[in-house]
């Protein structure tokens, strides 16, 4: 007759069938084995059934005389692994060294651009005016002409003292029949 | 009760055992690795390779697949090998990674490799001398990968890393990085499951059909023969 606790021994019984119980547990398995049929029948059935699995390993099992071993194909592969994170980590580097080096050229060009444009450009000290002393200019420098009597010109404004022309559309206006409006 | 020991329970190794050389632990070994040396790493390949091979072989049925996936997976360890807690065992670090490999595979590939387990490359697998008959033990891989099918993934893995690869349930719960607890339960679960298909599998045989024998049974014989 199937009692209450014997849920809880099925789970027992299948760890029984391999043996892995502590012998605590174990003991009361194997106790309750002997007054519970039901579980008698289901722990002959596991015994059973783990007996196929385990008689079915053998062929399986690989000796290791059986097989060459793999560590010369390993250390094959071990070696181009060292070798690509050399240059891995090299080609991690080249990124940055390359940004870097544009970074620095930039600054470099940008540098002597703004050092050309800022730079005033440079005066000869010339000396002091002395009465006598005859005064030179710069040759690249060209003296402007200046005509005697300029100081009393005004300059004219254009179209300041002419008299203004009319177009040939307002003269015609103003001649037309239409004169007097 | 006791468990029977079979050779591939003698066969394999433990991964809390000391290493076979009785040398330099896997420890050292990697922290040599990290310093550059490849010799250390050499020792570790060949210290997991067979183990590591013979679980993926477990998932992907083929030798030559399944060596390709552990050289994949010494690869990702090596690549790795700078975020490996050394506070931790190193087996277990490396059969997660081989068996997440090996998982990653079959769901690629599923539907079409899981039905391959205990079947394919079956010529390149020498039959069990110590049995009697070949024929039985093939029948009963089948069987048995038959009913693994049925399985669902996550308790399927588990079933096959304990009861097929002998690994304990706290290497399981480091390989899978799950509590020992959820790795009990799943197990409890697998067997379980598998104990369910396997019996009505073998109670909807027909009454002619040749009943798969297990080997070393007495009833096997006079199954066989008839």
């Amino acid at each position: 007759m199937w009692m209450n606790n014997c849920r809880k021994y099925r789970a027992d019984l299948a760890l029984l069938a391999g043996n892995d119980l502590d012998a605590v547990t174990r003991l009361e398995v194997e106790r309750h084995i002997v007054t519970c049929p039901e579980c008698r029948a289901h722990w002959q059935e596991l015994q059973s059934s783990h007996q196929a699995l385990e008689q079915s390993r053998g062929t399986a099992v690989v000796a290791s005389s059986e097989t060459n071993s793999v560590w010369v194909d390993v250390q094959r592969q071990i070696r181009v692994v060292d070798e690509r994170s050399r240059r891995g980590s090299w080609r991690g580097w080249l990124p940055a060294v390359a940004m870097t080096a544009a970074c620095l050229a930039i600054v470099l060009i940008t540098s002597d651009i703004l050092r050309e444009s800022t730079t005033p450009p440079e005066f000869t000290q010339q000396p002091a005016y002395s009465p006598g002393t005859p005064v030179s200019f710069p040759t690249s420098a060209q003296p402007t002409i200046v005509p005697a009597g300029a100081e009393e010109l005004v300059p004219e404004r254009l179209g300041e003292d002419r008299p203004r022309r009319r177009s040939n559309r307002v003269e015609r206006l103003s001649n037309g029949p239409y004169r007097g409006f | 009760m006791a468990r029977p020991h079979t050779m591939s329970e003698i066969d394999t190794q433990s991964l809390e055992s000391p290493p076979p050389g009785g040398g330099v632990s896997d420890a050292r070994l990697v922290e040599a690795v990290r310093k550059g040396d490849h010799d250390a790493f050499g020792e570790l390949v060949k210290r997991y390779e067979g183990r590591l091979m013979s679980v993926l072989l477990r998932f992907v049925r083929d030798r030559e697949l399944a060596r390709d996936l552990s050289q994949e997976t010494f690869l990702r360890v090596y690549e790795r090998i700078e975020q490996f807690d050394p506070s931790r065992r190193f087996g277990p670090w490396l059969f997660r990674i081989g068996v997440n490999l090996g998982l990653d595979y079959m769901r690629k590939r599923k539907r079409r490799l899981w039905p391959l387990l205990f079947s394919e490359s079956r010529s390149e697998t020498p039959p069990d001398p110590s049995s009697s008959d070949p024929r039985q033990q093939l029948d009963l891989e089948q069987e048995v990968r038959h009913v693994l099918e049925g399985i669902p993934e996550h308790y399927r893995t588990v079933l096959v890393l304990r009861d097929l690869e002998n690994f304990s349930t706290s290497e399981i719960a480091a390989i899978l990085n799950r509590k020992e607890a959820t790795i009990r339960w799943r197990l409890a679960e697998a067997r379980t499951k598998f104990k369910q298909i396997w019996t009505r599998r073998q109670a909807e045989r027909k009454p002619g059909d040749l009943v798969i024998p297990l080997p070393g049974s007495e009833e096997s014989d006079h199954d066989v023969d008839e």
